[in-house]
């Protein structure tokens, strides 16, 4: 199916200043200072729900921070490349999902050994399968789920039901049309529908 | 059957993010009607969404602003994970740099309207830090819709009357942002808005629906997203909404609309994207912040009683919003006065004082000797009533209430949508529709200090009333929302967005842009010096 048109393209556009940092001719302290701020404004605004949207990706609240962290360096670097701060929410998601992608990617490759690993001759005193589901709070349940979907397959159930996108801003942020963006979304529902009954909760 | 096959999944799945068009969703209903199946499909998939959005709320670690900042300065990332020893914490910087950044951190990334919090704890590690860091001078920063000082920014409701749209407008350059609106609820008009001093949000709360229910938002200005915080009874004194003196936390009340009226005091905290309830009294009202002591974010709360009592709450500035309530402590306490409203440099504060009497789902009232009163802040709280030519015996009606609000220079301020009880002791005096503005320097109040608001009927000749009044920073200026009357329900609303100059002179009407009668335009600010930096 094709595209349909974005309905968010038929509201005002916001009018950037033409004060902004990209301005060329500005002094290079104002310039400057101007880009800390606009920075500032950023991290202030994004840094809680990139952290959440790296968190919901990967599971764990120290992988998330590496990934916030990096995302918002590398969006330092980058800064000139964002043309207004009205398109920064997309383009911020934009490189945390490739951070969070590069990250899941290294660690499947140079995943360490761990200390439980290596010493598996002994006993396993861990708890076995079922008591870890009866010691399970109903987050813990639902992230396990969520960490069995396929990246593509999370990252967009993520973006729609965590940080409210529409199928528009996350095609937009995945590089996807529309159409495949509700073809996608659809089977991340289906496949996270399975996976949620395993753990128990739903149909 | 349809185009999708015997089951149409993807069009229950795109119905939850609102991505369906009209055809599609009379398809889809047509079909839910008849199809058991797809109904379960349905429930599963808006159960997850539900779940989903409804995990735990993880707030993001403290220390990410000065990894940040550190690994900017680093010109290179840090270690990657794997090469780290140990966590997150152990990364590139050792714990005393990482304590000392953060401390920076705090300084840079909130914004605070003193220095004093980094300054105050001054160590060798902050400054060789702090010289590392990017500029950390406050610098004229671009604020959002490329704002400046003295700008008037207000808010204009645009039709149809079931799906309006709500537009942040910077008057006097022209530029505008749609905010988005939060997904299962609709924008009535906007009758209160609070701008964060770094002039990247606007708190907002606007009435809607039959009972006049108020819902309190946060709109972030720069990408025009925005959340709900509440929705709360229109309680008579419930209000105020203001950002803390370093634009960490909006303060508001709260009284659920399934409640019997019992309010208290909600907090919503930007750095984390929550918001929490802070009193547990059933009774309170946020009054206003209170400058930042050394350690303690400090905001006044009132408790509706007979004899009203106001309680000085505090929290501590590192820690976010405390879980226990900062009334059941040792909080100030001062009886006899309600809803103090401190200027901003702290000398001053406006309040009430009176007998008071629940007045059901409205909320507390003044009864017996409702008065404003001004005072200097000097631990006395012996205050002047507001106006001199008001006489109000104590047991005697008189107010019931009204609104304050004070210029940011601190000197100005303004009584208005008052409601008098007592006997008038002029024709309509005193008048709800009407002003009045005074200052420190000027003295007390009378019938003259009301502003000539200009034409109060409009082209159809309804009375016009009074929703709003904001002060500019220098008290030369108030910018005033007036409601129009609607002929019907089914007609968007209507106002005159009117600046007012406080010495006199022709009222001008702006938002209209020559509509008759015009959109809802307001309420409106002025924007003050030094905001953003």
């Amino acid at each position: 199916m094709d595209a349909l048109p974005n309905p968010e393209d038929q509201t005002d556009a916001m009018v950037w200043p033409s004060r902004a940092w990209t301005d060329v001719g500005v002094s290079e302290p104002a310039r400057d200072s101007a880009r800390e701020a606009s920075f500032e404004r950023l991290f202030a605004t994004y840094s809680q729900p990139i952290f959440t949207f790296a968190l919901r990706m990967v599971g764990d609240a120290d992988r998330a921070a590496d990934i916030a962290q990096d995302t918002f360096i590398k969006a330092y670097r980058k800064l000139d490349t964002l043309a207004d701060e009205a398109s920064a929410r997309s383009w911020l998601y934009r490189i945390a999902t490739n951070t969070a992608i590069d990250e899941m990617r290294r660690r499947r490759f140079l995943r360490p050994m761990r200390q439980d690993e290596q010493e598996d001759d002994r006993p396993d005193s861990r708890p076995g399968p079922e008591a870890e589901f009866l010691a399970s709070t109903l987050d813990d349940r639902i992230q396990r789920a969520l960490l069995r979907l396929r990246p593509n397959h999370r990252q967009c159930l993520v973006l729609s039901d965590v940080d409210d996108m529409s199928a528009n801003q996350i095609g937009e942020l995945m590089g996807m049309s529309y159409g495949a963006v509700r073809t996608l979304l659809c089977r991340a529902r289906g496949e996270m529908r399975r996976e949620l009954a395993k753990e128990g909760i739903g149909t | 059957m349809n185009r999708f096959g015997s089951h149409p999944d993807e069009l229950i799945s795109a119905s939850l993010s609102g991505d369906l068009t009209d055809p599609e969703r009379g398809e889809l209903e047509n079909h839910l009607a008849s199809c058991e199946t797809c109904r379960q499909t349905l429930e599963a998939f808006g159960q997850q969404r539900h779940l989903l959005a409804g995990m735990t709320h993880v707030p993001a670690p403290h220390e990410l602003g000065a990894h940040v900042h550190s690994g900017i300065e680093s010109k290179r990332f840090a270690a990657p994970w794997y090469r780290r020893p140990v966590g997150w914490l152990a990364g590139a910087a050792t714990v005393a740099t990482v304590a000392a950044a953060a401390l920076v951190a705090i300084v840079v990334l909130n914004r605070p309207s003193t220095p004093s919090v980094g300054a105050s704890t001054p160590t060798p590690t902050a400054s060789a830090v702090s010289s590392q860091l990017p500029s950390t001078t406050p610098a004229p920063s671009v604020l959002p819709l490329g704002m400046r000082p003295g700008d008037l920014l207000y808010l204009q409701l645009t039709g149809p009357f079931d799906s309006p749209r709500l537009t942040a407008i910077d008057a006097q350059n022209g530029s505008k942002i749609s905010l988005a609106n939060p997904a299962g609820s609709q924008y009535g008009e906007p009758k209160r808005t609070a701008l964060s001093p770094d002039g990247g949000m606007l708190a907002f709360a606007t009435e809607t629906g039959a009972k006049g229910t108020w819902r309190i938002f946060v709109a972030n200005l720069v990408d025009g997203s925005t959340r709900q915080l509440a929705e709360t009874l229109p309680l008579t004194f419930g209000h105020r909404i203001a950002w803390s003196p370093d634009g960490r936390y909006l303060a508001f009340t709260v009284a659920p609309p399934t409640s019997d009226g019992s309010s208290d005091v909600w907090l919503y905290d930007r750095t984390t994207d929550s918001d929490k309830q802070l009193t547990h009294a059933g009774n309170a009202y946020f009054a206003s912040w209170a400058p930042q002591n050394a350690h303690n974010e400090q905001l006044w709360v009132s408790l509706g009683e007979a004899n009203p009592v106001s309680q000085l709450a505090q929290f501590p500035i590192i820690g976010g919003i405390p879980a226990s309530d900062p009334l059941a402590g040792e909080a100030t306490t001062m009886a006899d006065l309600f809803a103090p409203l401190v200027s901003a440099d702290g000398a001053h504060a406006l309040y009430w004082t009176g007998t008071m009497a629940r007045d059901g789902m409205n909320g507390w009232i003044f009864t017996r000797g409702g008065m404003a009163q001004l005072t200097s802040m000097d631990g006395n709280w012996k205050g002047t009533p507001l106006f001199s030519d008001l006489s109000v015996p104590q047991d005697g009606q008189a107010f019931s209430s009204g609104e304050l609000s004070w210029a940011n220079d601190a000197d100005a301020y303004a009584l208005w949508g008052a409601n008098w009880t007592g006997t008038p002791e002029g024709n309509g005096y005193p008048d709800a529709n009407a002003v009045y503005v005074g200052g420190i320097l000027k003295g007390q109040l009378s019938q003259s200090s009301a502003l000539n608001l200009g034409t109060m009927t409009s082209s159809s000749g309804d009375a016009l009333y009074l929703v709003a009044v904001a002060l500019s920073a220098d008290g030369s200026k108030a910018v005033v929302t007036l409601g129009i009357p609607l002929p019907g329900d089914l007609v968007a609303p209507r106002s005159n967005l009117r600046v007012v100059a406080i010495a006199g002179g022709a009222p001008s009407d702006v938002g209209g842009g020559g509509q008759d009668p015009p959109p809802w335009s307001g309420p409106g600010l002025i924007i003050p010096e030094g905001i953003g930096s």
